[in-house]
């Protein structure tokens, strides 16, 4: 694992528009938040990482996709135009393919 | 008025079997448990939209393509119809277009591996456009993914195909 880790910022987006931007450091009790009403999509932000926990969409890629712990990591779920993204503010990783 | 191309009765009822077959396919494959890929499908449908552009070349990969997406569309709403849509007309224009190459070189095998991965990055395409830059985390695991699902369709279509192809129903 390479260095910068500890500077993770995760970012929910749904569209284009960020909805919600937190470095994980900031996180010290797991949040919850409902990104998209119409399918029900909940996030879970924790100090660690996050993962889209609920989707009522047909696919449940998103879900599937499980908690994402590292930089450049992604959870999307297409039908709620919803994204779960980590980016790490000094990492050396541009993506994270493992 | 006379049409100068004269209507092809068998390949209308063969596209349109091939048609109804992607639909009970893409049924079928709903049943079967998830890949440990997340947006990873086997692509059964896949062997039916091969079989008839192999057969029939572009008019029988478009009909196969639009019943498919159709289905997609009714069943599953319009974000997994242009998913369905987006990678199936790649997949079955790159198909079409090494099947004509040179189908002798690249084998069935071959054409499905194309088919499978230019289906992950038509849909990836069309995702990216309608979402952000986060689909692209997707990319490597479904090109991996479609390396597997592209082979064993391509078995499948090497062992169905030549049979079809010397039936006397064709």
């Amino acid at each position: 694992m390479s260095g910068g880790e500890e500077n993770l910022r995760v970012v929910v987006r749904k569209d284009s528009d960020i909805i919600y931007s937190k470095s994980l450091s900031d996180i010290k009790s797991p949040i919850e938040i409902c990104a998209d009403e119409e399918y029900n999509v909940k996030v879970l932000l924790m100090s660690d990482g996050a993962e889209i926990v609920h989707s009522e969409c047909v696919d449940r890629i998103c879900v599937n996709t499980g908690k994402i712990t590292h930089s450049g990591q992604a959870a999307v779920c297409l039908p709620a135009h919803v994204s779960v993204e980590l980016r790490g503010d000094n990492s050396e990783i541009d993506v994270m393919v493992g | 008025m006379i049409s100068k191309k004269k209507f092809n009765a068998k390949k209308f009822a063969q596209i349109s079997m091939l048609s109804a077959l992607t639909v009970v396919l893409s049924f079928l494959e709903g049943m079967l448990p998830e890949l440990p890929v997340p947006g990873a499908k086997l692509g059964l449908a896949n062997l039916a939209v091969m079989t008839a552009t192999d057969l029939y070349g572009i008019s029988g990969g478009i009909s196969t393509t639009f019943v498919k997406a159709f289905f997609a569309v009714i069943t599953r709403g319009p974000v997994a119809g242009l998913m369905s849509f987006s990678g199936s007309m790649l997949s079955m224009l790159m198909m079409w277009f090494f099947m004509n190459y040179d189908k002798n070189k690249l084998g069935y095998v071959g054409i499905g591996v194309i088919g499978a991965v230019s289906h992950n990055m038509g849909q990836l395409g069309a995702a990216f456009l309608m979402m952000n830059s986060a689909v692209l985390f997707y990319v490597p695991f479904l090109i991996i993914a479609a390396v597997f699902t592209g082979a064993f369709t391509g078995i499948v279509n090497s062992l169905l195909l030549p049979i079809i192809k010397k039936s006397e129903y064709r």
